[in-house]
């Protein structure tokens, strides 16, 4: 059994353990970052701190590309060892104890509509935009000292 | 910290057992000792050090004693047992000393200085048992050799909360009143700073949206005239009675907005007020950073055998203790470098007629918004001729330029990470080891740093720094619909630059000469407006060195807090951080260090020609690739996934292709093999970027005649090299 929070992605419903998510809130203006990972969807307001925001199926490579982000979204705010992110959400569904599905999966739960719903890890969630950020920023570095032309 | 001297709970202090507080409050109490006992071992220093090596006065040895009994009954309390046990055995040692059981010669004093650093460094890694243990350890030896019979340590040293119930008036001296100090935790004045910081963006909205009202008000009131004028004429009474009362409440709602942007002038005053008042709270003396960095000075003097004096001045100058804090390392290595590589041996500065001792000045002064913090050194200082060579032998400079150049354009070469991170350690590349990354600290807190040298008499490294933080002024701009920031200290001005399509001149002319001009549409992966005649730019100015952005619109200079963008997006170079608009909305602040990057490349190449396809399924991967294509002189297109690279290559031509080999739809693979396929575009140079780069794949890349396989990230020369053609 399982505390849960199940939120709606586009068509899909995905769970997150409620001991992670610290706030469920609706993001503000989203400033897109340019050179950002694509898992990273832009930067958002969170109570005067500067928090970035998610993409779920592009931290996951589900999709590549961006989905433009939009101001009103529900956002989940995640913390994992003192690191925080917003992760975007369509909608949230409801808050429940769920129990696993049959087969032994501990990563699929089983909501209250007998539907199938994938758990969602933060930590590995936010281990996967920090490695997409870093090589990221590691090609921005490249590309910002790479030679380039006519200086005189 | 003395203030607990008299107190009369000192005597209870072994009633405090370890469980008596939590882990957190521990935490704060030790962090707590920490800060105080920097300033009360400083004093012991102090003293002991001004002591000759004959004789030292028994009023300062009084003095030391109390200062040393006060340490030991503080650190005791909060649990530091080795460092309580430490400064037990130094006050063994003092009353040895005051009986006339030791003796007081240079080498005793030189013995204590250690042991007082010693338990400087024991009370800095009070958070850290493994490492206090070590230190607790090299402690031992020092005050075992200073005691010099005092091999076994006395048998009370392992029970010190015995000790610890003695009365501590016995060692009560007359010494200095000091006013009564208020000790707060700086994050609960950082989080006091912050509201106000949010106080100044409400500020900012609440006058925003006056001055709309007020606007608004203006053009109801023309249109009032207009119904007054025309409702005088009317015979309808009931009318023109409704047209004064509108008029009326009108001359209200009038009066209303003139005096709320009174009110928000008050509050404008207050809020300043407020600011400045928090800002002199977080204001300390250059003393304490003095004090942190003389310990620093000894501890490096005695690891390289080499007599150091350090002289300080302007210890009263004050300056954000945020900014005192972040300059710490950077002085540390500062000194560092000094004692290592600047001042010579004693035998070697004898022969040269200067004092055997090297001499260190460490000065603070304030120049107008601005504190300047020099280090001087009378070592053997960085010679011009020296670096230039270097210089021109790396490659980094040409023969022409380096002729060119002036001596302080040479030595300013310094802080370039190409020339001090060389592998050879000699004298001069020790002299530039991590300045870059000083360089990188001062410029960052919007300050700058300067370094001159004369050969034989000294070096001396100037930092301008602000004197606060948190709160900074900045250039606001738009570009491509999103406001970007640039702290206002390295704007130099505001310029137009004339776009005479389709060529954007690569060099602005401004006032003083011209500078690089950097497209900062295309560095932020934007399009310049297809209609534009003129563009704004913003004219910055950075380590010294001058270049241009242009942009879409300049929006004006602002107060902005600046914030933190977090683990993950702080990694990315080309932001400082971000602040929040008076609307709430995250504005990104561009670190003017990597537009200085782009404008100043390390080497120069000549321009490429051409239109290259980038197919890649990761958005930073296509955005960086673009900016390094462009840059080196491509026109660059940008495909997310392999079927998209394949409909536009049927549709345009293009002279290379450069490709991603695990992508969505079509794989990079497929993408090669059908290039092969067709009768147009079988020739087509091919480079494949992957993070896969295996032999397998190299292997399958050979039979397909693929240019080369680079791996990422990939190397920017690599990548221009094989998109030259052969």
């Amino acid at each position: 059994m399982k505390n849960v929070i199940v939120f709606a992605l586009g068509q899909a419903r995905y769970a997150v353990e409620l001991r992670w998510v610290r706030e469920v809130f609706t993001a503000g203006h989203v400033t897109p970052v340019p050179h950002a990972p694509d898992a990273v969807a832009g930067v958002v307001n969170y109570r005067g701190a500067v928090m970035p925001l998610l993409d779920l199926d592009a931290v996951l490579g589900r999709r590549s590309g961006v989905q433009p982000a939009r101001a009103g979204e529900s956002a989940l705010l995640i913390e994992v060892e003192e690191v925080t992110a917003a992760l975007r959400v369509s909608s949230v569904v409801e808050v429940a104890t769920l129990k696993p599905a049959p087969g032994g999966d501990p990563e699929l739960l089983i909501d209250s509509t007998g539907r199938q719903v994938p758990l969602v890890n933060p930590p590995e969630l936010l281990a996967r935009a920090r490695q997409a950020a870093s090589t990221a920023a590691g090609a921005l570095a490249v590309a910002l000292s790479g030679p380039q032309g006519d200086q005189s | 910290m003395s203030e607990r001297d008299g107190d009369p709970d000192d005597g209870r202090v072994s009633g405090f057992s370890d469980e008596s507080f939590n882990t957190s409050e521990y935490r704060a109490l030790r962090l707590l000792f920490r800060d105080e006992s920097r300033e009360a071992l400083e004093q012991v220093a102090h003293l002991v050090l001004r002591a000759g090596p004959e004789r030292i006065d028994p009023n300062a040895l009084t003095e030391l004693l109390r200062a040393t009994h006060s340490l030991k009954g503080t650190a005791g309390t909060v649990g530091l047992r080795e460092f309580a046990d430490a400064a037990h055995r130094l006050e063994g040692i003092l009353e040895r000393l005051r009986a006339g059981a030791l003796a007081w010669s240079g080498a005793m004093r030189d013995s204590i200085v250690e042991v007082v650093d010693g338990l400087r460094a024991l009370a800095d890694a009070a958070e850290d048992e493994i490492e206090a243990a070590e230190l607790a350890r090299g402690l031992e030896r020092t005050l075992s050799a200073a005691s010099g019979t005092e091999a076994e340590p006395d048998p009370g040293a392992s029970a010190p909360q015995l000790r610890l119930q003695t009365d501590s008036g016995v060692h009560r001296a007359p010494r200095r009143e000091e006013p009564a100090q208020l000790r707060v935790d700086p994050g609960r004045i950082d989080r006091l700073m912050d509201s106000v910081g949010e106080l100044v963006f409400d500020r900012t909205r609440i006058e925003r949206r006056t001055t709309e009202l007020r606007s608004s008000l203006a053009e109801l009131a023309l249109l009032r005239d207009a119904m007054l004028a025309s409702s005088e004429a009317s015979a309808d009474l009931a009318q023109r009675s409704m047209v004064r009362e509108l008029s009326m409440r009108l001359g209200q709602l009038e009066r209303l907005a003139a005096e709320l942007l009174e009110d928000t002038g008050a509050l404008r005053r207050t809020g300043n007020a407020l600011q400045d008042g928090l800002t002199d709270i977080r204001m300390q003396s250059s003393r304490s950073l003095f004090q942190r960095l003389a310990p620093q000075v000894r501890a490096l003097a005695r690891a390289a055998g080499v007599p150091i004096r350090l002289i300080t001045h302007g210890g009263e100058t004050e300056f954000d203790k945020s900014v005192a804090d972040q300059i710490v390392e950077p002085l540390i290595h500062l000194l560092r470098n000094a004692v290592a590589h600047g001042i010579e041996p004693p035998d070697v500065r004898r022969a040269l007629g200067k004092p055997p001792e090297g001499q260190i000045t460490l000065s603070a002064r304030h120049e107008g918004r601005s504190v300047v913090v020099e280090l001087a050194d009378d070592g053997a200082g960085v010679d011009p001729r020296v670096v230039r060579q270097r210089l021109v032998d790396s490659g980094r400079w040409s023969d022409a330029r380096a002729k060119v150049a002036s001596d302080d354009d040479v030595l300013r070469a310094l802080f370039d990470a190409r020339l001090s991170s060389r592998e050879e350690v000699d004298e001069l590349a020790g002299r530039g080891i991590g300045l870059d990354a000083v360089r990188d600290t001062v410029v960052r807190l919007g300050g700058e740093i300067a370094v001159s040298s004369t050969v034989g008499i000294g070096t001396s490294f100037t930092m301008r720094l602000p004197q606060t933080t948190s709160i900074s002024n900045a250039l606001l701009f738009k570009v491509a619909g999103n406001v970007f920031a640039i702290p206002n200290v390295h704007v130099v001005e505001t310029a137009r630059v004339e776009v005479s399509s389709p060529a954007i001149p690569s060099i602005l002319r401004v006032r003083d000469g011209a500078v690089p001009l950097v497209l900062l549409h295309r560095v932020l992966g934007a399009a310049l407006p297809a209609d534009a005649r003129a563009v704004p730019a913003v004219v910055i100015d950075y380590a010294s060195r001058r270049l241009a952005v242009t942009c879409d619109k300049i929006v004006g200079p602002r107060e902005i807090v600046v914030k933190n963008l977090g683990p993950l997006l702080s990694p990315l170079p080309l932001y400082a951080g971000g602040t929040i608009s008076g609307s709430g909305k995250v504005q990104l602040i561009l670190d003017p260090a990597a537009l200085v990057r782009l404008a100043y490349p390390e080497t120069a190449a000549p321009k490429a020609t051409g239109r290259v396809l980038v197919a890649d399924d990761s958005r930073a991967v296509r955005q960086a690739m673009a900016l390094l294509l462009e840059s080196a002189g491509y026109q660059v297109d940008l495909a997310d996934t392999g079927l998209a690279a394949w409909r536009m290559l049927g549709r345009v031509h293009y002279d290379a292709l450069v490709t991603d080999l695990e992508m969505p739809e079509m794989s990079g693979f497929e993408l090669i093999e059908r290039v092969r396929g067709d009768a147009l575009l079988s020739g087509l140079p091919v480079v494949i970027i992957s993070s896969r780069a295996t032999e397998a794949a190299r292997a399958r890349a050979g039979g397909l005649g693929v240019v080369a396989v680079l791996a990422k990230p990939v190397e920017p020369d690599r990548l221009l090299a094989a998109l030259q053609p052969p």
